[in-house]
């Protein structure tokens, strides 16, 4: 990781760790929404690096707030030829925009469960026809917003076009899909790094610190061997997204979606060792552990559920068999 | 250490250069081909071109190049199921271990042979009472007037019946902490003494032995660095031994044609193939970084271990999976896949026991990560 993304990243532990009453505006304050977007379009001009170390601090600290929701409807409004009035007033805070978590028909946006769109002035929506993606964007006047909630409690809320199509909202131009696919699977899988590494490092923690029969957790095979399934499953989902980075920026989605594949496993198996292994102190609600648990959860199947992505790799290696091979692995990750 | 400088185009040439050969080499691919596919031909044709011994200094024989070129070769290999076991011994855990510990007559009699390809090694650590145990080794090397007299016996040797040289660890000293007391010899297979037995795998095949010693008699100079010092030494050579590409690859062949029989399968049967290939993808990193890190400062211990431990872990999960979805698609029960598939699965129990089991892994894993576990 550069200096400049590890920096990034620390920046933003600290000011997650202190959030206000509106973490939307300290993310605009931060010049965080437009962190991977290009200054001529109005961004930051960082790179998708510096999103992903935003995006995993957002995990790390189990953040309740609209991080990569923010960061990444910016990407796929500057996608999106037709898109650059809205960019720069994203980017500065005077629109705020989410993005519908998965590819719809011109119909299709009925319903749609959409992470923080009740604090959107726009939601966008990545329209499927024939093949093509191109990029609508809604003004909240024109929708339906009830309110809802992923499972740790974050909002998750229940979007509604009121009457017409999503053609008539259709920006100009198609977007790339695999670049888009390739920021999202990089940025997703990002911050379920970021959680799982600070679940195994608080593991890790109690078991060397909570004695039962005399003797701390950690000296008992099972356990013990429990956590190093986790430090697996840890390395393993570093290993992904350090493969994905550089496949990412060459616009290919394989290895992207690759690590947020095996994010996803490894969230799924670092939670329920942590439970295991943090017993019944582990699902109260004033242990900090759940905070984590539960939107790690919630963030298995953000933009696109696991199945999802799952599918979408193995459709890409059983056209292509080389897909694994041929992206940047190793030459790419130095 | 030295270390070539090696770019992103360097590794991308050589990748392509050993893809080249491999399209024109004749040979059958087969799973688990670094156990298993022995070609002395083969093994040869790639000392000829500089791919074997690639990390030994170029005064012995070899190429003085780095731990990340050699990966690059061996991964290209293994994805192939090309035959390499005749070397794999000498060339990924020997070569090294010799260069760390042997005397220069020792280094200068066997290195240029191992580039070459024209000696193989087996191993000789297991014994029927010590198992992931080396500690209870009991073949002894006494020492007289004559040389080293070895009596015992060892198991478990890959290559036992085809070895020139086995690199064997006895007990030298009874005396002491069971730790203590054990020296690495190389043993000339040909020596008077020595009984061979071929034992049969599940798979019917017997690519191991067991090795009777009956007064076995070694020049001094065979012993291998510091006479007691077997513990300490071995340790880094078992991390050679379980830190390369072959450790997660060892069924990818099967994966390949299972893919290739693929096109018709279900959303859901598709979703497995992508939970492999995203375990391939992300695991080829980390045997990236092991072979990165290797050039720094040697094989990193825990790191390596939750590699192998991880990617024997797919090696078997690929030969379960192929064994659920070949029926769906390709249900004639004939070509590459189906053969593959019977392959591995009589292979596919020893991934997660050879080299250090899983179990023991974990160990190594949860004795450095966790403060408060036992040490023995």
């Amino acid at each position: 990781m550069s200096d400049d993304a590890k920096l990034v990243g620390e920046v933003a532990r600290q000011v997650l760790g202190r959030l206000g009453e509106d973490p939307w505006r300290t993310i605009v304050e931060q010049e965080w929404v437009g962190v991977a977007v290009d200054p001529d379009h109005g961004g930051q001009g960082g790179t998708l690096e510096e999103a992903a170390a935003l995006a995993h601090a957002a995990g790390a600290t189990a953040a309740a707030a609209p991080v990569l929701e923010a960061v990444l409807a910016a990407i796929a409004a500057a996608a999106s030829p037709g898109a650059c009035e809205l960019v720069p007033r994203l980017a500065g805070g005077e629109q705020r925009a989410v993005l519908v978590p998965r590819p719809v028909a011109h119909t299709g946006l009925a319903g749609v469960a959409v992470p923080w769109a009740r604090e959107a002035d726009v939601v966008l929506a990545v329209v499927e026809d024939g093949g093509a993606w191109q990029l609508a964007s809604v003004p909240r006047d024109r929708l339906d917003v009830q309110p809802g909630a992923t499972v740790a409690g974050d909002p998750s809320d229940l979007v509604t076009l009121r009457g017409g199509s999503l053609r008539d909202h259709l920006l100009e131009g198609e977007i790339d899909r695999d670049a888009l696919l390739a920021a999202t699977g990089v940025l997703t899988a990002a911050r379920l790094l970021g959680a799982i590494e600070a679940v195994h490092a608080m593991t890790v923690e109690y078991a060397e610190q909570r004695k039962q029969f005399g003797v701390p957790l950690a000296s008992f095979q099972a356990l013990a061997h429990g956590i190093a399934r986790q430090a697996g499953a840890t390395e393993l989902a570093r290993a992904g997204l350090r493969a994905a980075l550089p496949a990412a920026l060459a616009g290919d989605a394989a290895l992207p979606a690759a690590a947020r594949v095996v994010a996803g496993d490894g969230s799924r198996d670092v939670a329920s060792i942590a439970h295991q292994v943090h017993g019944a102190i582990g699902v109260t609600r004033e242990h900090d552990l759940h905070r984590f648990t539960l939107r790690m959860r919630a963030w298995r199947d953000a933009y696109g559920t696991a199945r999802r992505w799952e599918s979408l790799l193995g459709r890409v290696v059983v056209e292509r068999p080389s897909a694994l091979w041929d992206a940047s692995i190793p030459e790419g990750v130095a | 250490m030295t270390v070539t400088a090696t770019t992103p185009t360097s590794l991308l040439a050589l990748r392509r250069s050993v893809r080249e050969f491999l399209a024109e080499a004749d040979f059958t691919p087969i799973c688990d081909s670094w156990m298993r596919g022995f070609d002395l031909d083969f093994t040869r044709a790639l000392g000829k071109r500089g791919w074997l011994g690639m990390a030994v200094p170029e005064e012995y024989g070899g190429q003085g190049r780095s731990y990340v070129e050699r990966f690059v070769v061996t991964e290209e290999l293994l994805r192939a199921g090309a035959p390499v076991a005749a070397h794999w011994i000498a060339d990924r855990q020997i070569a090294p271990t010799l260069l760390a510990h042997a005397s220069d007559r020792l280094k200068d009699d066997l290195l240029p042979r191992i580039c070459r390809g024209e000696v193989i090694f087996c191993v000789g650590i297991s014994e029927p009472n010590a198992g992931s145990d080396v500690a209870s080794i009991a073949t002894s090397a006494r020492r007289t007037d004559e040389g080293w007299v070895v009596n015992g016996q060892k198991i478990w040797n890959t290559l036992g019946d085809r070895a020139d040289y086995m690199y064997l660890i006895a007990r030298t000293d009874r005396s002491e902490n069971r730790h203590h007391g054990l020296s690495e010899l190389v043993v000339p297979m040909d020596a008077p003494g020595i009984t061979v037995r071929p034992i049969y795998d599940l798979a019917g095949e017997a690519h191991f032995t067991e090795v009777f010693f009956d007064d076995v008699v070694l020049e001094d100079w065979r012993l291998v660095g510091e006479p007691g010092a077997a513990f300490k030494q071995v340790v880094r050579q078992l991390d050679f031994e379980r830190s390369g590409p072959e450790r997660l690859l060892s069924s990818y062949p099967l994966f390949e044609a299972l893919v290739a029989e693929a096109s018709e399968l279900e959303d859901a049967d598709l979703a497995t193939l992508g939970r492999l290939s995203a375990r391939y993808a992300a695991l080829r990193a980390m045997s990236y970084s092991v072979a990165t890190a290797m050039d720094a400062d040697g094989p990193p211990t825990l790191f390596a271990a939750l590699t192998k431990d991880l990617g024997n872990e797919l090696e078997q999960l690929v030969v379960d999976v192929a064994g659920d979805l070949l029926p769906l698609t390709a249900a004639d029960r004939q070509g590459d896949a189906w053969n593959h598939l019977a392959a591995a699965t009589t292979y596919a129990p020893a991934f997660t026991l050879r080299g250090g089991a899983t179990e023991i892994l974990r160990e190594i894993v949860t004795r450095r990560l966790l403060k408060g576990v036992k040490r023995s």
